[in-house]
């Protein structure tokens, strides 16, 4: 495992898709930042620290479209460029191979929401300065810091969905295209179908709340409710699922696809 | 053509490296002995694998010995990948078993990955890494280290080109850096699926060599190849498979040897033919305008000799007809397909 993961290490170092996309989510985080800034009845949202998890928030939004080029991209080319029988003739290990591509893919969805939570602190810093109100108060009893360390962990979380469902994707179906258009394809079809059974009431309405786009709302939403109670940002419905459910839903939703990719990668021959 | 040709092992060559454009191999640790004591390095038994009602590899017995580099041959789609593929753990093969080392490939293919370098169709890397940074993350999957690489990029005549990206290598390049790969973790066994292809004359010249080399360090080389004229030069021993099946397997010398025919050049070929149309242990013969071809045991070669001189009949050349590999692959590949 630990040969898979310098291996896979030395080749993120190496390419330019992971740069360019955390370049791209900075981008889309600022302009969607700047633009609502620009509605003053947002910006108390916006300051510190408030502004971070809002920046968070955003980070994971955006998660189901950008992070998915990534993971399907690495899982896939690996078949695509035939280079897993080069790989699997040094280290035989197929669950290495395959995890260790997937660890090194979330790594760098968490270092793309360091970079987030950067981009977010200087846009609430101008924001407050513009406002004049440099700092927000916290609700009583809420710990900001804290608020922000989880919602960094949930907004990670909620992007790992995204990131192992193409992943898988691209190993199962041996192909980077696969994995990059299973992965966005989820995610718009999601929302639509979403869309659709909330508009045809019970007891298709239920059956949309257990989607796994429902549970990464539901995670993203109350966390941030945490410590953006007052402005209009501060969203949470009364049919969001608990922190501690969506974490549970979650995470069965990430072994049932590990489990598969696992099993089909293990299986499989190599005919690549 | 079916009977297989039973053979006695051949002793390893044991000289001594020779200077090459590719280089020596300096890896810093000691150079792989070939054991005496197990001198089989490859051997499958009743090997199968099939795809629905397709047989890809045929009960396929397979014996390489150690120490000689083995020509394994075949028109495209015989088997011969599929065979390379279970050998290095990718296919799991339907029945049969196969060991290298002595080892099962289905139970200890770590160990036995550990001792063997393989090149398996055309060279896949990563075309975003250079020569150097792919042989690296290599490297890093071998467990080996990354000090090795700029030594085996010079044996392989890459290092020039070593900060460029891979997909920028030409077809030669690319199968150099597939060799270098393979000979990264200094391995006992190589598996080599057409690594001359795509190389220029010059690269199949300095590929003949090096595997001669390899092979004078005491490796075992697996060869797969269409280049059959340097197959003929550098391989100890060749199996030809055709239709998932070994067809024959043998000495190169004595399989292109093995019809006891002998070529006989002389100014009257009708008349040297109805002489020894006459001789009772004579075979067919075929005549031409300025030979002829006679099935007869080699060692009565000067008995012909002097039968045709007893009648005046003066002949400019004798010998055992020498067949080429080429020819000799058409003629047992296209037999079995007759």
């Amino acid at each position: 495992m630990i040969g898979f993961l310098r291996s896979d290490w030395r080749k993120l170092r190496h390419r330019w898709m992971p740069r360019i996309l955390v370049l791209i989510l900075l981008a889309i985080v600022a302009l969607v930042f700047l633009g609502i800034s620009s509605r003053a009845r947002f910006r108390s949202d916006l300051v510190m620290p408030d502004g971070l998890v809002v920046a968070l928030s955003l980070g994971a939004a955006f998660a189901a479209f950008i992070w998915p080029i990534l993971a399907g991209s690495w899982s896939g080319s690996e078949y695509g460029w035939g280079t897993i029988r080069m790989a699997l003739t040094k280290e035989p290990n197929r669950i290495a191979f395959s995890l260790s591509g997937l660890i090194v893919v979330l790594m760098t969805v968490g270092a793309g929401l360091i970079l987030v939570l950067v981009v977010g602190a200087i846009a609430s810093s101008l924001v407050g300065a513009a406002t004049h109100a440099i700092v927000s108060t916290p609700p009583a009893g809420a710990n900001a810091a804290g608020v922000v360390i989880k919602m960094f962990f949930g907004a990670w979380y909620a992007s790992a969905f995204y990131v192992v469902l193409a992943y898988a994707a691209g190993a199962i179906f041996r192909s980077p295209a696969a994995g990059i258009g299973i992965g966005i394809g989820f995610a718009v079809a999601q929302s639509a179908v979403s869309g659709i059974f909330g508009a045809l009431g019970d007891p298709w309405k239920s059956i949309a709340l257990h989607f796994p786009a429902a549970y990464t709302t539901a995670l993203n939403s109350r966390l941030a409710n945490e410590l953006v109670v007052k402005g209009p940002l501060a969203r949470v419905s009364s049919d969001d699922a608990s922190i501690q459910v969506s974490i549970i839903a979650l995470a069965i939703y990430l072994a049932l696809l590990i489990g598969a990719m696992v099993a089909v990668v293990q299986q499989r021959d190599v005919t690549s | 053509m079916s009977a297989q040709i039973a053979l006695a092992p051949a002793p390893p060559d044991r000289q001594e490296p020779t200077p090459h454009a590719f280089g020596p191999y300096e890896s810093g640790a000691a150079p792989f002995k070939a054991q005496s004591a197990a001198p089989i390095a490859i051997e499958t038994t009743q090997l199968t694998k099939r795809y629905d009602s397709m047989v890809a590899v045929d009960h396929l017995d397979l014996r390489v010995e150690q120490g000689e580099i083995f020509g394994f041959l075949g028109p495209n789609g015989a088997g011969k990948t599929t065979t390379m593929r279970m050998l290095l753990g990718l296919i799991r093969p339907t029945s049969g078993s196969a060991s290298i080392l002595g080892m099962d490939v289905a139970t200890d293919l770590p160990a036995i990955l550990a001792r063997t370098g393989s090149m398996i169709e055309e060279p896949a890397f990563y075309p975003y890494l250079s020569g150097r940074d792919n042989l690296r993350a290599m490297a890093r999957l071998s467990g080996i280290s990354e000090n090795l690489v700029p030594k085996i990029l010079e044996r392989v005549d890459l290092a020039g080109a070593a900060n460029k990206r891979f997909k920028a290598y030409s077809m030669g390049m690319k199968q150099r850096l597939a060799l270098g790969a393979a000979l990264l973790a200094d391995p006992e066994i190589l598996i080599l699926d057409e690594p001359a292809n795509g190389l220029d004359p010059a690269g199949i010249v300095e590929m003949r060599d090096l595997m001669k080399e390899l092979k004078h360090e005491g490796r075992t080389v697996l060869i797969s190849s269409h280049v059959l004229h340097e197959v003929e030069q550098i391989c100890d021993r060749i199996a030809i498979v055709n239709g998932g099946r070994i067809v024959v397997q043998g000495r190169v010398e004595e399989l292109l040897h093995h019809n006891d025919k002998v070529e006989i050049r002389i100014d009257h070929p009708e008349e040297a033919a109805d002489v020894l149309h006459t001789v009772p242990w004579m075979g067919h013969i075929d005549r031409s305008h300025d030979h002829i071809l006679v099935s007869a045991p080699l060692e009565r070669t000067a008995e012909i000799n002097r039968l045709l001189a007893d009648q005046g009949l003066y002949a400019s050349v004798i010998k055992p007809q020498e067949e080429s590999l080429e020819q000799y692959f058409l003629e047992v590949t296209e037999g079995v397909k007759a």
